[in-house]
């Protein structure tokens, strides 16, 4: 629940952030210039602000939309993201936000009507197909009663056939997509870990069954799924549990509506790592297995191509090769 | 621990009465008073910022005060309207002078209502007049709050105002023993914002501290300087995955540091993990 909103002073009168605010008319709001004045400072503890994180109204000035990285594609050639939040209502344990950013609070970017612009720029400026994934700095729908991302951001990429919006999410808030009538260009796509390592690690998300059942019903709807075994978490039952995670999710999807599998192996930067560990010293993963190459963590490479492999056998039993994409990354 | 930072000795008063503080006739710059158990502190700084962030960084080098420490700064304030003895605690401090601000973050029910503060150089007597008309208006929060954040992590800064004086009830009205008072009366609020942030302070990042048996293997074999810190995070992470088990029942025969470190992470890499 947000107790307190901070809100630009620029972007007061955004009709956005008034909605927003009428939304929330028992919550404290402060009125600051810019969010950098809350969300930078030093001396500021994630792991409290995960107790209580405020929402932050503000307006976004430059790098709307950015080269993803490469290990990020499911089959263009030009692959951008765009992120219209900072952090995450959920809190998961491996999640690279916790070492990036200096506060938990969210971020919200209001100006959507500028990151809509750069997106129709870019796709006007191409002629090959173009991806654009949304869900790189917070959950895309999680936030999705507050924030209408969905609704402002679906009839945009209607539009442009040739551009794919890929909306990466652990979230059940599918009510906007429920009401609204799929299109080609859009995958939702889940994200999963198998369901005891969800409950360990994946704080405050909805468990993996519920998110299967959202799968079930935009399938029913029409929705194009995808889904994101990213990042693989090692146990030592790993094999019976992602056995399992592969038959519960991949049984389920429509081959006709399956767009994309992906895995992604677990790797942090360093400097990431060392602050989640430092956060969370108690914490079994940053114990597991990991070893430390080119300024990443990750798990040892035995380990690492020892799953890979496992899980590309499991899944390719349920999917052709043309659908799979190994190796995605988590950075 | 918790540190009060208060500007004038009339404000400290009842303070010290509460939590039954002792002078520490140690401490030559400011007046400083401890508890018997040592978990509470007050400082009295004088007025103004400048003698409330000096008190404020003398109180964290005389105490050696740690990131999870509770910094509290206590004192009077003005407001155009709001009634006397009427606690606030800020969301926003502003600096009159430079009009820097610094946003202390509330992250649990607050016992009384937040505003924003103002942080004047000199006594405000005109209530009204000024951009910032509905902000309380005192003289310590800017130096005191800027200063803590170095010391201490910002959740746990918090700066409380007593309403001493309005439009109907100018500053020239004040007496020390007034204020005495009206510290006295609200004593309760602070009492439930320091339960609130003690609370918050638990779930601060826990120092990672080095298990008992990192002492005995130190004892026991020799290391270089580069292998203690490679002992130290092996043995954190055999106390996260085996926290009943101790490591030096797997330690057999080894005669130099480097290779105790490889026996353990080799034991750590073979034993199963679970979730
Ligand atoms: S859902 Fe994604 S963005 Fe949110 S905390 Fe988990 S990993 Fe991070």
């Amino acid at each position: 629940m947000i107790k307190t909103i901070y809100i630009e002073k620029q972007v007061a009168n955004h009709p956005r952030t008034r909605e927003i605010l009428a939304r929330f008319p028992d919550t404290t709001q402060i009125y600051c210039e810019r969010y950098g004045e809350i969300f930078n400072r030093k001396a500021q503890s994630f792991r409290l602000q995960k107790k209580q994180p405020a929402l932050i109204l503000a307006k976004k000035h430059k790098g709307f939309v950015l080269p993803a990285p490469e290990a990020y594609s499911i089959g263009a050639k030009e692959n951008y993201y765009f992120s219209h939040m900072m952090n995450c209502l959920y809190d998961c344990r491996y999640c690279f936000l916790q070492g990036m950013y200096r506060s938990a609070h969210y971020v919200l970017f209001v100006n959507y009507e500028d990151f809509a612009n750069e997106i129709k720029n870019k796709i006007q400026k191409t002629d090959k197909e173009i991806h654009f994934f949304s869900g790189y700095d917070c959950d895309s729908l999680a936030l999705e009663p507050v924030t209408k991302f969905l609704e402002y951001f679906l009839p945009v990429f209607r539009k442009y056939r040739k551009a794919l919006l890929e909306i990466r999410t652990k979230s059940t808030q599918i009510r906007t997509l429920l009401n609204t009538e799929p299109f080609e260009n859009c995958v939702l796509a889940w994200s999963f870990t198998p369901a005891e390592i969800a409950a360990v690690l994946e704080h405050k998300t909805p468990s993996v069954d519920r998110r299967i059942i959202s799968i079930i019903k935009l399938q029913e709807k029409g929705w194009r799924i995808g889904l994101r075994f990213d990042p693989l978490i090692y146990s030592s039952e790993y094999q019976s549990q992602y056995r399992k995670l592969f038959a519960d999710t991949l049984q389920i999807c429509n081959p006709e509506l399956l767009h994309s599998v992906t895995l992604g192996s677990f790797r942090l930067p360093k400097g990431y790592f060392k602050s989640l560990q430092k956060m969370y010293p108690d914490e079994r993963l940053f114990a597991s297995p990991l070893e430390e190459a080119n300024g990443m963590f990750s798990y040892k490479a035995q380990i690492q191509s020892e799953m890979l492999n496992f899980c590309r056998e499991e899944i390719l039993n349920y999917i052709p090769e043309e659908k799979f994409f190994p190796c995605h990354n988590a950075i | 621990m918790i540190h009060l930072i208060c500007a004038l000795k009339c404000e400290a008063k009842s303070l010290i009465a509460h939590f039954r503080l002792k002078n520490c006739s140690d401490s030559t710059s400011f007046p400083l008073y401890v508890s018997q158990d040592k978990q509470i502190s007050l400082t009295i700084s004088g007025v103004g910022k400048i003698n409330a962030a000096a008190a404020t960084a003398f109180t964290h080098a005389f105490l050696q005060t740690s990131k999870q420490d509770i910094w509290l700064n206590v004192g009077i304030a003005g407001h155009k309207d709001l009634e006397i003895g009427e606690v606030i605690i800020a969301h926003k401090i502003i600096e009159q002078s430079s009009q820097q601000s610094w946003y202390p973050q509330i992250l649990y029910s607050p016992p009384c209502q937040s505003m924003e503060v103002l942080s004047c150089d000199r006594p405000a007597s005109n209530y009204s007049d000024t951009i910032f008309s509905d902000a309380v208006f005192e003289m310590e929060a800017a130096g005191f709050y800027a200063t803590a954040c170095r010391f201490a992590t910002s959740e746990l800064i918090h700066v409380v105002k007593i309403i001493s004086d309005n439009q109907q009830h100018p500053a020239d009205k004040i007496s020390t023993p007034f204020v005495a008072d009206l510290l006295k009366d609200k004593l309760e609020i602070i009492d439930q914002l320091i339960a609130s942030l003690r609370q918050l302070a638990k779930d601060m990042d826990s120092p990672n501290e080095s298990p008992d048996y990192y002492d005995q293997i130190i004892e026991q074999w020799r290391f270089t300087h580069i292998e203690r810190n490679r002992l130290k995070s092996c043995l954190n992470r055999w106390h996260v995955l085996y926290p009943d088990e101790n490591p030096m029942k797997v330690l057999d025969g080894s005669l130099q540091g480097k290779d105790v470190i490889n026996q353990i992470t080799n034991k750590l890499d073979t034993l199963p993990v679970y979730y």
